[in-house]
């Protein structure tokens, strides 16, 4: 991996020491476990009765139900879970645009996000959604230990976890970060990851660049992920243009995030760089300072 | 000639204006490239992944492409394009009728011919003058509006017989007729430098730089009873030549001479020889490219006796004139018909064959007063030729006035006056007292008789040369109360020439022997093709030069159509802006 990669991951985890991410309310703190799940357990925590079925332990069998209806009833209880958050970093060669800090942004927010679960307990991955969508190196443990990370993906977010089938816990915080930059229905993208999740965060990382083009005049661009070049004259009819579809881009992605509860924020990468202040994730409430 | 442009000198500025498009392209796509997270916001409608590769790149070379056409129609517009709307066309046709367009079978003269048929068929209808360039050019009359009419003309008229062409001449001819609207062509064999005509003027020559032998001069003359001739053969090619000189009588084909001539490059040789007495001959060399100066003919030079007769009262006078006759050659002392009358006598005796005498008459005064010069002679005057009458005494009484010109006089005193009489006759008056003089003594006296009878000579019938060059004017003196002679030309064609002043006047056209009769005898004149600019073939050319692609001078028979080309390159700059424009579809 670039050395400079690991730079940026020592950078983000030395910045996520003063963020702690905030967990979802369908999750709630108890002794035993860090989190009670949703789904029944084993822990103290009474839930429900259901019919007895052969298997079922005997001592979690309500005796005096029993007593009273002659039915084997067998007691419920909470299941007791340590949380974990899964971080996606999109893996498309946009994500480490040439002359900006997109790159560096994107591993210095994955990193902090991480050390901002560490900071409450949670545990944590990091996938990378390139080619394939698969788990970082280490990416449990401490960010600076992560390894393999290039940003060489050509297909696309979307694709690459569609194809890929990415097997995330259950009831996890599921954060993807990406600038989103592909066509399609976002929803597409959400209810992948949105699959069994408890939430959902998708942080929009868009560079200076990407945000507010600074070009004019004949102008030749080239995609950096598909390579593909487009000669255009550049005016300000065409930059407001362009600033209206990705304002509607972003439109969309709100939309569809709002439909599924996700959770969503733009961040300027340059901006994110200057002194890891994230007032975007704050106000929406995926991270908070400690 | 249907599509031309007035202005192409803004041509090659057009090109440098295409090459810098090139070179922008060139460099343009060198340029720096932008790299982007994504192209996919700068466009307009999105494009589904299933869509494949974004090919946008295909716009670019239709846009250079737009653009370079758009370029040159701009360009060609600049250089204002005309089209031909007229189909009438005015021409004057300059030919070049000298000998040299024969050569090779007449070979630039046929493809002249060609070539002006088919600039005229090209016009619906046209208007042609010719002029005939020889050495003195000349226009014909009737203009020609047909192509059937065409071919009759020029093989009626461009004979190609001259001994040369004033070219410069035929073109002041052909800028009178025709004016500012005409078209003047020039078909020769060389190639005129002219000044620019602003466009009127076209010069198409057809010559070849054969090599070519000929002849460039001959002559005839009888010296001592004996016909001298003599011929200069010259080599114009830049090659050792050989060829044989044959002479022959034309009657009976006698070989007179049969000699093998070999020349250097560029060199000439001098062959005399003598011709039987009164006998034509021809004169041949070897065939080769320009057959016209190849042969030559000598005729005789016809020198009439000159018939003096002699009619002195004194003895000492009569002596000295007969001394000064004797030793005239070609004269004879009679009393029938003479030339010339010589007399002291007041009062003659008018002979009945005496119509056509001049008469010098000698008038001896009393009282005579000597002059010792100077002396003021009319140096025009052809008795006055090499006469220098220093040391001369000449006596006469001083008159009181005289009738006549005076050709020589001392002071205000007529000593020889000339008196035309009438037809062409002369009366000579010298005023001389011989006892008081010794004119008769000096050697003017011989040479002042010498003078006078070839004077006379000059007046009876016939011409001085009898050998002359085509295309010059001949002049044949006729003596007498003769209203018309006779020519025959060498095709034997008879016709009859007017005498006026004494004498008719011809232009030999065609080499070879011409005949006038007057009154049964037979003058005879050999007109040949001799000229050494027109035979020397290595500065003939071919090539078309002139300014007739300027077509804005002629510019009724064209209308502009630079509107045409501004409509297409605006039809193409909408096409162009259509496919730059944001909302165009070929962004895809």
């Amino acid at each position: 991996m670039n050395r400079e990669f690991s730079k940026y991951l020592q950078e983000g985890q030395q910045a996520g020491a003063q963020y702690a991410i905030t967990i979802p309310n369908n999750l709630r703190t108890l002794s035993a476990g860090s989190y009670i799940s949703s789904n029944a357990g084993s822990s103290l925590e009474f839930r429900d009765y259901r019919q007895y079925a052969p298997g079922d332990d005997l001592r979690h069998i309500d005796w005096n139900v029993y007593a009273r209806s002659d039915t084997l009833t067998t007691k419920l209880y909470c299941e007791e879970v340590v949380p974990h958050v899964d971080i996606i970093i999109d893996g498309s060669a946009s994500m480490n645009l040439n002359g900006s800090g997109k790159g560096r942004a994107t591993l210095g927010l994955a990193a902090l996000l991480a050390q901002s679960a560490r900071n409450c307990g949670l545990t944590h991955s990091a996938w990378l959604a390139g080619n394939i969508c698969e788990k970082i190196t280490n990416s449990t443990e401490y960010p600076a230990l992560w390894d393999g990370i290039d940003f060489s993906g050509k297909i696309g977010c979307e694709l690459s976890l569609k194809s890929s089938h990415p097997v995330w816990r259950p009831g996890g915080i599921r954060v993807l970060i990406s600038d989103l930059f592909w066509m399609g229905d976002p929803l597409n993208t959400l209810n992948i990851i949105g699959e069994k999740a408890s939430s959902v965060c998708v942080i929009q990382l868009l560079a200076n660049a990407d945000a507010n083009p600074d070009l004019s005049g004949n102008t030749r661009l080239k995609d950096c992920e598909t390579g593909d070049l487009k000669e255009m004259l550049i005016n300000a009819e065409s930059r407001e243009k362009y600033i209206s579809n990705l304002n509607k881009h972003k439109q969309n992605w709100a939309h569809s995030c709002r439909q599924v509860g996700a959770k969503t924020a733009t961040v300027i990468a340059e901006r994110v760089l200057e002194n890891w202040e994230l007032d975007e994730l704050i106000m929406n409430r995926m991270v908070y300072p400690v | 000639m249907g599509f031309i442009l007035s202005s192409a000198w803004i041509l090659p500025a057009g090109l440098l204006a295409v090459g810098c498009l090139i070179a922008i392209y060139i460099l343009h796509k060198k340029s720096t490239i932008i790299s982007v997270s994504s192209l996919m916001l700068w466009q307009d409608k999105g494009i589904p992944p299933e869509s494949g590769k974004n090919i946008s790149r295909i716009l670019t070379p239709l846009l250079f492409f737009i653009e370079l056409f758009i370029l040159l129609l701009l360009i060609i517009a600049a250089a204002d394009p005309l089209i031909r709307s007229s189909d009438s066309m005015s021409i004057v046709a300059v030919l070049d009728d000298s000998y040299s367009m024969l050569a090779n079978n007449a070979a630039p003269r046929e493809s002249a011919k060609k070539d002006l048929r088919n600039l005229l068929e090209e016009a619906d209808n046209f208007k042609l003058r010719l002029i005939i360039a020889g050495k003195k050019p000349y226009i014909i009359d009737k203009p020609v509006r047909k192509i059937a009419e065409l071919d009759k003309t020029l093989q009626n008229f461009w004979e190609c017989r001259s001994p040369s062409t004033d070219i410069n001449r035929a073109l002041t001819l052909a800028g009178d007729i025709a004016g500012d609207t005409a078209r003047i062509l020039v078909l020769t064999d060389r190639k005129i430098e002219r000044l620019s005509s602003k466009g009127q003027i076209e010069f198409w020559a057809y010559g070849t730089d054969y090599s070519n032998t000929a002849f460039i001069n001959a002559g005839r003359k009888r010296i001592d009873g004996v016909d001298r001739c003599f011929t200069v053969i010259s080599n114009f090619s830049d090659k050792i030549i050989e060829t044989v000189l044959s002479v022959k009588t034309t009657d009976d084909s006698q070989t007179v001479l049969s000699k093998s001539i070999e020349l250097g490059p560029l060199q000439k040789e001098r062959i005399t020889f003598t011709a039987p007495e009164g006998k034509t001959v021809k004169a041949e060399i070897e065939e080769d490219s320009l057959e016209i100066d190849n042969r030559i003919l000598l005729v005789p030079d016809y020198e009439e006796t000159i018939r003096l007769k002699i009619d002195f009262s004194s003895k000492s006078l009569k002596g000295a004139v007969s001394r000064a006759i004797d030793a005239i050659p070609g004269t004879k002392v009679t009393d029938v018909d003479p030339h010339i009358i010589f007399s002291d006598r007041h009062r003659q005796k008018v002979n009945k064959n005496t119509r056509n005498g001049w008469a010098v008459k000698f008038i001896e005064e009393k009282n005579p007063v000597s002059y010792i010069g100077p002396y003021i002679l009319d140096r025009s005057h052809p008795i006055t030729n090499g006469l220098s009458l220093k040391g001369v005494i000449w006596s006469r009484h001083r008159p009181a006035g005289a009738p006549g010109v005076p050709v020589i006089a001392a002071g205000n005193v007529p000593l020889i006056i000339d008196k035309k009489i009438n037809s062409g006759l002369h009366e000579i008056i010298i005023y001389l007292n011989q006892r008081y003089s010794n004119l008769t003594e000096s050697p003017n006296w011989p040479i002042l008789f010498w003078n006078i009878v070839q004077w006379r000579r000059t007046a009876v019938s016939g011409m001085a040369r009898s050998n002359v060059l085509i295309g010059m004017d001949a002049i044949f003196n006729v003596e007498g109360d003769v209203e018309k002679v006779v020519f025959i030309n060498p095709d034997n064609e008879k016709n009859y020439l007017t005498v006026k002043d004494n004498s008719v006047s011809f232009n030999p056209s065609l080499p070879g022997i011409y005949q006038i009769e007057i009154k049964n005898k037979k003058y005879l004149i050999a007109a040949n093709s001799m000229d050494s600019i027109e035979s020397d073939l290595s500065k003939a050319e071919s090539g078309k030069w002139g300014e007739w692609h300027l077509g804005s001078f002629f510019h009724w028979e064209y209308k502009g159509v630079a509107w045409l080309f501004l409509l297409f390159s605006l039809l193409l700059l909408a096409i162009h802006r259509y496919l730059t424009s944001p909302e165009s579809k070929g962004d895809n």
